[in-house]
């Protein structure tokens, strides 16, 4: 198969959400093998002769849409470099992101007319079609968004709630106590 | 989806090894019940203490955890104590900086905290341009830091007091020469302990069967080895015997070629035949240290059997001289006793003494400098202050190995409290620690003494370094207009000396008083002797005769004052005439340099507020 060779595959379709439209996306077949799940539907649909590869869980149109982005540009140039890049080592190692990635997530996925909601759901997504880099990248992002933030914040910020009982919240606040 | 509740442990857990332990145990575990409990992984924790933490103290047993399993630590509990120690250490330094009130017992706070605080010090020795008090906070980093270090030297030393003919620790305390001239640099205690064991392994990589030698061949190759590989007995030039660095183990460990007296080859030699099971000790003799190698119990050095009562010494002792010889030393005229630990810790501080006198004490000898630079050039710190530290190291090992009723005893405290004592004021929580227990002990075994008072007692001189710290500055203002307009220079200027030509930065003016500009500690009064009050020996300024307007300046690299008279200063503009050892020392006056007005500015606005 050559490096061009492109692959199909189809969001889920859900009714009730017209975000999800069951939308096909054309992507480079070496671009989508960076991810765990399509490497092996890949090759059932491939056993089968299915020509489109189906989602099972329904990501947004736009948000597969930027994740189709990210692949294409992390495209690995051959099969052998596909396969150096997504072998799974025992030791974490933190992925670098490249003025490129940091642009994406500034400006497509954080930045203007997006909003926090769409960095969740890269994350949410990159975990679930197994994208390793992705998913790495994304969580370092959040991480800096965390930085030097108030609790309080961090909430607003991760859309949580604060549900520790009040006896809770004073040993925390007991512990935090900076004076020696 | 919308919010982080859909996300597995997993991906929240990744997030976490992302955040910094700060934000992580101060925001974020606080910001919901699963947060806290994800972020409390002691993985996650374990990792924060070995990366944020590389000095500990020994109560925390850290290398000891390390290697338990990880769940057998609360490694986060283990990092907010040393988070919290960094915070009083970051307090505390930050009071030291800002005034000089109370800098004494700020850095016994620090010093309370032993090794743990030297992780924030050595941060802030090294603090870049950005911070507003630059100059300052790495000068008193180090100063604090350089404390922290002789107080560990001291302890080391104190604990022969009750063990006087211990042959244990011998590098250790002969390493702690090394903690009075460390400064920022890395080949500390462990550093030296580390490479003697790496010498002891290479060596029994070299000779695999070195076990089935007798004791003297094992003793012989041994020093064939370490002298082969010139760990020792590097040969150097004549003139550089009395180098400061060859009375210090750790440069002699650390430096190609290894260079070092004969009393330090010999402490090499003890130290790696001890780690190789002999039983090795430095044996000292008139002008000459040798090792000496004892028989195990119930065999001789050939290895043969004995019998207890029928061995004479000579066939239990053995002596060598790593320094000169690959051989056995034989045909000495009597049989030395191998020397305790004690005493060579003693002898060390008198070579280093003898280093000392090599350097005139005249600053008007022409080669002074170059005297200076080379005898007192160690790895770091200029010279001069290497210097300076010399006979402070030798008085404390003396101080600490000496047996109370020596009759040396009382004199050498005498000095140390008379010429030291008010030199090392920050040293004062070492001599409440360690020297005041020492003079109980003195009283005790003499009860009918006249006594020590004043000047002659330990508690007295601690009580008066107390009440000076303690002491509100008298600030110097600028009352009047004439005041205003006859002193005409301000702190922090930087001048060019008229006659004599050296750069100096202003850091005190008087006047209309003969006496002294106010000054912050007792060692400012100590204007160096080696330097003469330039242009005030002439007497008072004629055209200004009644009365005397005068500076002092710092002249780098000394941090003591120096007079000048006010006729004898131009102003200079040009930032790149300023030497560079002068931004090592000013951080003892001031903040920062500000090119652009080529001025230091004054961090002893209490004294001089109008400045």
């Amino acid at each position: 198969m050559t490096s061009n060779a492109t692959i199909q595959i189809q969001n889920k379709l859900n009714e009730k959400n017209e975000s999800v439209s069951g939308k096909i996306f054309t992507i480079n077949r070496l671009a989508a093998m960076q991810s765990g799940v399509i490497r092996v539907m890949a090759q059932c649909c491939e056993l089968d002769e299915i020509k489109v590869i189906p989602l099972h869980v329904a990501i947004p149109d736009h948000t597969l849409g930027l994740i189709v982005e990210w692949l294409d540009h992390h495209k690995p140039a051959t099969d052998s470099e596909l396969a150096e890049d997504t072998q799974s080592s025992d030791s974490y190692k933190r992925v670098e992101m490249t003025e490129w990635d940091q642009k994406f997530f500034d400006d497509k996925v954080t930045g203007a007319g997006s909003n926090d909601e769409g960095l969740l759901r890269i994350i949410f997504a990159a975990n679930y079609l197994g994208i390793e880099n992705l998913l790495d990248m994304g969580v370092q992002v959040v991480a800096n968004m965390l930085k030097g933030k108030s609790a309080e914040e961090i909430r607003y910020i991760l859309k949580i709630q604060n549900d520790f009982t009040p006896e809770e919240e004073e040993a925390i606040r007991a512990e935090n106590n900076w004076t020696e | 989806m919308a919010s982080l509740d859909g996300f597995p442990d997993e991906i929240l857990r990744q997030i976490l090894v992302y955040v910094s332990p700060e934000d992580l145990f101060f925001n974020i575990q606080p910001a919901s019940r699963r947060l806290h409990r994800i972020g409390n992984d002691p993985f996650l924790w374990k990792n924060h203490c070995v990366n944020s933490f590389v000095y500990w103290r020994e109560h925390h047993r850290f290398r000891e955890k390390l290697d338990q399993p990880v769940l057998a630590t609360d490694w986060r509990a283990l990092w907010h104590t040393r988070h919290r120690g960094n915070r009083k250490v970051a307090r505390l330094l930050n009071g030291i900086i800002r005034t000089k009130v109370g800098q004494v017992e700020r850095t016994e706070g620090i010093a309370e905290l032993g090794i743990d605080a030297k992780d924030y010090l050595l941060a802030q020795v090294h603090a870049d341009d950005s911070h507003e008090d630059v100059l300052a906070r790495r000068y008193y980093a180090q100063t604090t830091l350089d404390s922290l270090h002789r107080g560990m030297a001291v302890d080391i030393w104190s604990q022969y007091q009750d063990k006087p003919g211990s042959f244990d620790g011998l590098a250790r305390a002969c390493g702690a020469f090394d903690l009075f001239f460390l400064y920022d640099q890395p080949q500390d205690l462990d550093y030296i302990e580390r490479t003697l064991d790496g010498y002891a392994l290479q060596f029994i990589q070299d000779n695999p069967d070195f076990q089935q030698f007798s004791p003297r061949e094992k003793a012989i190759v041994l020093v064939r080895w370490l002298r082969a590989k010139k760990y020792v007995g590097s040969e150097m030039p004549h003139d550089e015997y009395r180098n400061l660095k060859n009375c210090l183990i750790g440069h002699a460990l650390s430096e190609e070629p290894h260079a070092s007296l004969p009393i330090i080859a010999s402490a090499i030699y003890v130290s790696v035949a001890t780690r190789l099971g002999l039983t090795a000790a430095c044996v000292a003799i008139p002008g000459h240290v040798l090792a000496g190698v004892l028989a195990p119990p119930g065999q001789d050095l050939d290895g043969n059997p004995v019998n207890e009562t029928s061995t004479s010494v000579e066939q239990n002792l053995l002596y060598l001289d790593p320094w000169s010889s690959d051989a056995e030393t034989r045909g000495l005229f009597f049989i030395p006793d191998p020397t305790p630990v004690s005493e060579i810790v003693q002898r060390i501080g008198r070579n280093m003494l003898e280093t000392s006198r090599l350097v005139s004490p005249d600053s008007l000898v022409e080669d002074r400098q170059g005297q200076l630079n080379r005898i007192c050039r160690l790895r770091t710190g200029i010279p001069i202050h290497n210097l300076q530290r010399i006979p402070y190291a030798p008085l404390w090992a003396e101080l600490m190995t000496m047996d109370v009723n020596d009759h040396n005893w009382d004199m050498q405290v005498q000095t140390f409290l008379l010429t030291y004592a008010p030199t090392w004021m920050v040293d004062n929580w070492i001599v409440k620690r360690y020297l005041e227990p020492r003079h109980h002990a003195r009283l005790r075994t003499e009860p009918h003494h006249p006594g020590f008072t004043g000047w002659k007692s330990v508690p007295d001189i601690i009580k008066l370094v107390e009440n000076l710290d303690a002491r509100p500055c008298v600030p110097n203002r600028r009352y009047t207009e004439e005041m205003r307009s006859a002193v005409r220079y301000k702190i922090g200027q930087v001048f060019v000396h008229k006659t004599r030509s050296f750069i100096g930065i202003i850091n005190g003016w008087s006047c209309g008083s003969t006496e002294l500009p106010p000054h912050e500690t007792m060692a400012d009064v100590s204007f160096s002797t080696t330097h003469p009050p330039y242009g005030i020996t002439r007497g008072p300024d004629p055209e200004n005769d009644s009365q005397s307007i005068y500076y002092t300046c710092l002249k780098a690299p000394s941090i003591y004052r120096i007079k000048v008279a006010q006729d004898n200063i131009e102003i200079i503009s040009d930032p790149a005439r300023i030497p560079p050892e002068c931004f090592l020392v000013a951080g003892k006056f001031f903040r920062r340099f500000d090119k652009d007005t080529c001025t230091f500015v004054s961090n002893i606005k209490d004294l001089y507020p109008d400045d």
